[in-house]
């Protein structure tokens, strides 16, 4: 008798001590899954993270793409207080051989001298640039990017000129507050011809100077690019993407 | 006993909150993960778009009807300088229709080359392209004109398909080749009486010499960058080991973004090489067991059989006086789901010569074909199949040489043309590494 009132006297302590334990080895799987969940958390968030991170490059190159290629149509346009918006304030520009032209202001002016002064085509102008083969490098922060761009033109005035021009970009773009803007623009003018006789029966018209006379560089042309048909190569920003072709025979001399 | 006690008193609060946290820190992520995750959406869109107007452009070069209204959404529009609005997929086709016999025709060069896009997608399913449009079309005997023009045009995406929802061609210059841009410049396309549009011209604007600016679909985008809004809507709780599922799932899609960036970069250094006769340069990009086959010279295998191939091109390095540009553009690039492989579809402008002689442009369609070895993207076969070659002052209009180069018998390749074509004013369709991208038809190439 004794005992079963003993018994049920113990029995919630044995029942609460049976919980807590059961409690208590739940307790302390759930400090360690938790614990690994927690790991496991700051695991997906760093795969996130870097995932991410891989989104915002292709994006950036994008982004890059889209500014370089608004440029161009601006350019067509002759729009230049919205192609020089797309400039940062310290950019430098150099088109041909006519020098170097540093920060927005300089820039600013240098294109509307460009362009006769004038915002807009004038009527009978025509003032295609194509913007192609983008090869765009990015920076490994992302902040910076280098792009190889090939513009080819149809430029004249009706009933005085048409030409066929061609020349490649090495350009330089910055992220500024999230916005991609170009830092460094430099256009190798490859041809720049009378559309009668082409580039086979005349030399550049241009001789790639275009309002430095009037209008003197901040720093003269930067390198020894000259005019058609002389021919230049203008340096690539990047390696040869799988490597230069070794010949068998030097590898073997070099062996 | 008692210390035991109250260490779980202790901890039972502190264990709940852990899994409180914890599942916070699930939630938060997942709702993370679904933003990255439409994000990279988005990129795909994007990709899609860009594939969806070039392949219309090969489909219209070579009067592929049929296969070019199917990429338009059912209550589609096309408007093509002052012709006037066709609105409908049926009325679409049959405005095709009535520009030339369905498929490539002799006599007949119908170049429209879709360049410089500037795409934004929207969250919503729909999107918006610029687009230059640089056209070279000739009919033998008959005609040849240079053109110039601007696309803004829309997209949508119907059932996780994009489709062309607006093709708005504006045209701005048009010339016929004996004349060029300073001697003639042909007004804007009029609305047909014999089949009139649905609605009349929606612009009033008038072709070079005036002046028209195109209107943009999107604002300055340094000033007033275009930034999509995304909104992750809802996100039902997941475990752990779905978000990791979906990062997986997201991870393989980054790779074939990726990859596609890498083709299309690869397939341009190509075309810069190219142009510079930097030969040991471009052999190098290619896979040691690669090919080369251009302009029906037969196939060249192995590197140095490609090396030796481009020595039909000019010598290494060299080029006083001499033009070799090979503008490449309009890339379609699909990539393998294991991304060991894609596949490229591109075109290529060219224009070449030497000083004192009259220049060439040479139009021509690549179907290339790209590995991935040691993780490293590298050209498998380069295929090049020239669509004419044609004098600067002569163009097109009388051009009756239409067998390429051909095999050059003191480099020989070391396997003949793997096919057989014709140029131009001879009518050939050169094989799509790809079905319509809308219905899926294959074209038969007969």
């Amino acid at each position: 008798m004794f005992g079963n009132k003993l018994l049920i006297a113990i029995l919630p302590v044995l029942l609460t001590i049976s919980a807590c334990s059961d409690q208590s080895d739940s307790a302390a799987n759930s400090v360690q899954q938790a614990s690994r969940n927690d790991s496991d958390v700051s695991a997906l968030q760093s795969r996130l993270d870097s995932l991410r991170a891989r989104a915002q490059r292709i994006k950036d190159g994008n982004d890059i793409k889209r500014l370089q290629r608004t440029y161009g149509y601006y350019l067509d346009e002759a729009l230049w207080d919205e192609l020089t918006d797309l400039f940062a304030d310290d950019a430098t520009v150099e088109y041909a051989r006519d020098g170097l032209y540093r920060g927005k202001d300089r820039i600013r002016e240098y294109l509307y001298r460009l362009g006769d002064n004038r915002i807009g085509l004038e009527e009978g102008q025509l003032n295609e640039h194509f913007q192609l083969m983008p090869v765009i490098t990015l920076s490994d922060d992302g902040m910076s990017a280098k792009g190889r761009w090939r513009a080819v033109i149809l430029t004249g005035r009706y009933q005085e000129s048409a030409m066929w021009g061609e020349g490649p970009y090495e350009n330089e773009y910055v992220k500024d507050n999230g916005v991609w803007k170009i830092s460094k623009l430099r256009w190798y003018q490859t041809i720049m011809v009378p559309y009668e006789g082409g580039w086979g029966l005349n030399e550049d018209v241009t001789k790639g100077i275009y309002v430095s006379p009037q209008f003197p560089p901040d720093e003269p042309q930067t390198d020894s690019f000259g005019s058609w048909p002389e021919t230049f190569l203008p340096p690539f920003h990047f390696d040869n993407p799988v490597g230069r072709y070794v010949h068998v025979e030097a590898a073997e001399g070099e062996g | 006993m008692n210390i035991f006690r109250l260490l779980l008193a202790c901890l039972l609060p502190l264990v709940s909150c852990l899994s409180f946290a914890q599942e916070n820190d699930l939630n938060f992520l997942a709702a993370e993960i679904a933003a990255t995750e439409l994000e990279i959406q988005l990129l795909e869109d994007e990709n899609d778009i860009e594939n969806l107007q070039r392949i219309f452009g090969f489909y219209i070069d070579k009067h592929q009807w049929t296969q070019a209204a199917d990429l338009f959404a059912d209550d589609a529009t096309v408007e093509h300088g002052g012709e006037g609005i066709y609105a409908g997929k049926s009325r679409i086709l049959e405005y095709f229709q009535r520009m030339g016999a369905e498929g490539p025709q002799e006599g007949i060069l119908n170049d429209h080359m879709q360049l410089q896009p500037v795409i934004h997608v929207s969250p919503d399913g729909t999107a918006k392209g610029r687009w230059h449009h640089f056209s070279q079309e000739a009919e033998l005997r008959v005609s040849h004109f240079w053109g110039t023009g601007i696309y803004e045009n829309e997209y949508i995406k119907d059932d996780g398909v994009w489709k062309i929802s607006n093709l708005h061609l504006y045209s701005t210059m048009r010339t016929p080749v004996d004349d060029g841009w300073q001697v003639t410049a042909l007004p804007r396309s009029e609305a047909s009486t014999e089949f009139p549009p649905d609605s009349p011209a929606s612009v009033d604007y008038e072709n070079y010499p005036a002046v028209y600016v195109v209107p943009f679909h999107y604002d300055n985008p340094v000033t007033a960058p275009n930034v999509a809004q995304l909104t992750v809507s809802f996100v039902p709780s997941q475990t752990a080991e779905d978000l990791l599922a979906e990062l997986d799932a997201m991870d393989h899609r980054l790779d074939r973004l990726e990859d596609a960036d890498h083709i299309e970069r690869l397939q341009t250094i190509y075309g810069y090489y190219l142009a510079r006769n930097q030969w040991d340069e471009l052999t190098g990009i290619f896979a040691s067991d690669g090919t080369i086959e251009i302009a029906m010279r037969g196939v060249y295998r192995g590197a140095a059989s490609i090396r030796r191939n481009l020595n039909l091109y000019g010598v290494q390095d060299e080029l006083p006086g001499e033009l070799h540009n090979h503008m490449q553009y309009q890339p379609v690039i699909h990539v393998e789901d294991d991304g060991q492989t894609a596949r490229l579809r591109s075109r290529a402008f060219s224009m070449m010569g030497s000083f004192g002689r009259q220049g060439r442009f040479m139009g021509g369609t690549y179907e290339n074909i790209y590995v991935k070895r040691d993780g490293q993207w590298m050209m498998f076969k380069d295929q090049q199949i020239n669509t004419y070659f044609a004098g600067t002052d002569d163009g097109w209009i009388n051009l009756t040489r239409s067998a390429p180069p051909g095999i050059t018998a003191s480099n020989p390749p070391d396997e003949p043309p793997s096919m057989e074509f014709e140029m131009y004013p001879k009518a050939f369709l050169p094989p799509y590494h790809y079905d319509n991208p809308v219905t899926g038809r294959v074209e038969v190439v007969e």
